[in-house]
């Protein structure tokens, strides 16, 4: 499931869902953009399945793994040497909740480093904020209408 | 309660002719991933020493572990004639 929160419109929101949203396909995308958005959904979808099969345990290297000295795990997907996704997710009971995702940007010019080092940072923060949030008022959408 | 309203992006690609071909592929790179994971570290190599021993780098040995590409047979099999492996199992489910 993914957390959610109310937005200013009363509604439940899911970052993770809102993150889902660039695969949607559409009438405008060409033939070989849905390719790519198909063969990469494929791959987010079996990922979230490889977690969910192992009971959204912390210690499964190197796909997924507790973050350093915080308190959830991340699942690492990886679609190139350009694009690695990283799912922040925390486990409540039985339940495995998607807090957010981020797609984690090549670095490592030197240059670029410290900013990048200050949005991963963000992230973290966000994804803590949204486990404490989950905690408190318990709030989740399903990840498909067809799988709670 | 109201949500907002989302795409449900698997269904949706569900209908795509392909899509199950492409979920099955990248099932199968997660097995090969956490196949050669666990080997590689019952054994205590680094991905340097197995890529050496397979005559490969370690960057291609990292990209398989990290379920990110589709190797070829004749790669797995010589990474896991390197990592000591006489015979290759395949499994038809």
């Amino acid at each position: 499931m993914c957390y959610a929160f109310r937005n200013e419109n009363g509604q439940l929101e899911a970052p993770f869902l809102e993150y889902l949203e660039k695969y949607a396909l559409t009438d405008r995308d060409s033939k070989k953009k849905k390719t790519i958005k198909l063969k990469q959904l494929a791959n987010v979808e079996s990922h979230l399945d490889y977690l969910a099969e192992h009971g959204g345990r912390y210690d499964l290297p190197p796909l997924a793994e507790k973050y350093k000295n915080r308190n959830f795990g991340i699942l690492k997907i990886k679609e190139s040497a350009r694009l690695v996704r990283i799912v922040f997710f925390t486990k409540v009971g039985s339940k495995i909740v998607l807090l957010d995702t981020m797609d984690k940007p090549k670095l490592y010019e030197k240059a670029r480093k410290q900013k990048v080092d200050r949005m991963i940072e963000k992230f973290l923060d966000q994804a803590e904020q949204n486990r404490q949030d989950y905690i408190k008022n318990n709030l989740s959408l399903p990840l498909t209408r067809s799988i709670p | 309660m109201k949500a907002k309203k989302y795409t449900d992006v698997f269904a949706q690609a569900k209908k795509h002719p392909q899509y199950k071909a492409y979920l099955e592929e990248s099932k199968a790179r997660i097995q090969l991933a956490e196949a050669l994971y666990k080997e590689r570290n019952f054994q205590s190599l680094s991905m340097a020493e197995l890529a050496k021993k397979a005559g490969t780098t370690p960057a291609v040995i990292s990209r398989i572990e990290n379920a990110q590409v589709s190797a070829g047979i004749d790669l797995i099999y010589k990474i896991f004639k390197a990592l000591g492996k006489k015979e290759l199992n395949l499994m038809f489910g």
